[in-house]
């Protein structure tokens, strides 16, 4: 169940990052939201989860794109390997780093993704594509702070509860 | 007893394992050059294009309410005692305007539809591409209305791409401005010959004009129709910056595209 409702989540934010997403792009790039649902997946359940949906959208998103397919395939995989590994480790930290972390994380997947263009295309124009991977970054951490903040919180107090019951439970 | 243990406590590690191998798969050079979606990607294709040209339409119909809205406002403020009066005659006169941009828009398309020496399907844009990093657009037409793979896409500036895949009620067309698009050029001035490649940008690289050409900025660019794809004589874009090397053998060339790819709304796929 919970499954299925995040597959029908993530076709329409697929159906949005191609339609509605392009009216916010700024200097030509847009954020990614798919980025963010699959790094939202990550925090919430585990790494596994996260990197089978991440290859799922990575997938779909390659089928309405012009690029090879499997390269979001890959590198939304990566992402949610990256969020569940890592985003769980940060979650008591300030939220200055938290957005770091994020930031980086893009970086390093827009890299990976041009990392792969270069076997595919023999043209590829790193100095178009490090515009495009700072843009996206900045974009996709200003976006995950706005849309993730509140659930980073929850998480964080959840957290937070259960190490006081666990240090409650240690007590008795 | 120890192969279920194995593979728990490496599970990790093998899910990564497989998502690689499939990634290898994934981008073998047959899986990219398919011309039509595969029966496993159809199903995709057909739910979420259902639901953009739905979000495509409802977009539509919300910004020509908040265009309405937008002059409700402006006319509020400039005359109070006939608010009301101008509120409902600015919401119609702004639907109407709508009405007529998009009307202005069809006949555009249609006089060149009817002008164009070949015969050509008209297409509405209903999604862009969904990464940063290629320019593609999905169109609400497919191989039911006679698209196939190769064909051009055209609006009345000029050339806007080509098709690359195909299901059957949408398509894929790669912009003229993607880095994997390339058009046989020629200089309409100077007849000198080349090749137009995208750059990801809004700009296009133009390749191979020999140093010694007279190329300036300002001239027409058109297909040669040499590459057997894009027919001769549709406009490609405007010479906006040309570099000399003495070194180098070819000239730097950007080309800016006649057409203007950020609000492109419909375009006009060529059939024949």
């Amino acid at each position: 169940m919970k499954s299925a409702l995040l597959i029908t989540i993530g076709l329409l934010i697929i159906t949005f990052q191609s339609s509605l997403v392009n009216n916010i792009a700024l200097g030509g790039v847009k954020p990614d939201i798919i980025f963010i649902f699959v790094y939202a997946i990550g925090l919430i359940y585990n790494e596994e989860r996260a990197m089978l949906m991440g290859a799922g959208f990575g997938l779909a998103a390659d089928i309405f794109s012009g690029g090879p397919l499997g390269l979001n395939f890959l590198s939304k995989a990566a992402t949610g390997f990256a969020a569940g590994a890592l985003g769980k480790r940060i979650l008591n930290m300030r939220l200055r780093l938290q957005i770091l972390v994020i930031f980086f994380v893009t970086i390093l997947e827009v890299m990976l993704q041009m990392i792969l263009l270069s076997f595919f295309l023999k043209n590829i124009v790193f100095s178009v594509g490090i515009k495009i991977i700072f843009l996206q970054a900045l974009y996709n951490s200003l976006f995950t702070f706005v849309f993730l903040w509140p659930l980073i919180k929850r998480l964080k107090r959840e957290r937070e509860w259960l190490l006081s019951a666990k240090e409650s439970i240690l007590i008795r | 007893m120890s192969k279920p243990r194995f593979f728990y406590t490496h599970k990790k590690g093998i899910l990564l394992i497989v998502i690689i191998l499939i990634a290898i798969i994934l981008m073998s050079p047959n899986l990219q050059r398919r011309p039509r979606y595969y029966l496993i990607e159809r199903p995709i294709v057909f739910i979420i294009s259902t639901v953009q040209s739905g979000i495509t339409s409802i977009k539509d119909g919300i910004s020509s309410t908040w265009n309405g809205y937008i002059n409700l406002v402006r006319v509020q403020e400039e005359n109070t005692r006939l608010k009301k009066e101008i509120d409902a005659l600015k919401a119609e006169n702004s639907s109407y305007k709508e009405m007529a941009l998009s009307f202005e828009r069809m006949q555009a398309l249609l006089s060149f539809k009817e002008t164009a020496p070949f015969k050509t399907i008209s297409a509405r844009i209903i999604g862009k591409d969904t990464s940063n990093l290629f320019k593609t657009f999905t169109i609400n037409r497919g191989e039911k209305d006679g698209i196939k793979k190769d064909m051009v896409a055209i609006a009345p500036e000029g050339i806007v791409g080509k098709v690359v895949r195909t299901s059957g009620s949408s398509s894929l067309v790669l912009l003229s401005i993607d880095r994997n698009s390339e058009i046989a050029a020629i200089i309409q001035r100077t007849r000198d010959e080349g090749i137009v490649e995208g750059k990801g940008s809004s700009l296009t690289h133009l390749k191979y004009i020999p140093v010694l050409s007279d190329i300036k900025a300002g001239d027409a660019v058109i297909a040669s129709g040499l590459d057997g794809i894009y027919p001769k004589g549709l406009n490609i874009g405007k010479v906006i910056s040309v570099k000399r090397d003495d070194a180098a053998l070819f000239l730097e060339i950007d080309v800016m595209p006649d057409t203007d790819f950020a609000r492109l709304e419909e375009v006009l796929v060529i059939t024949n």
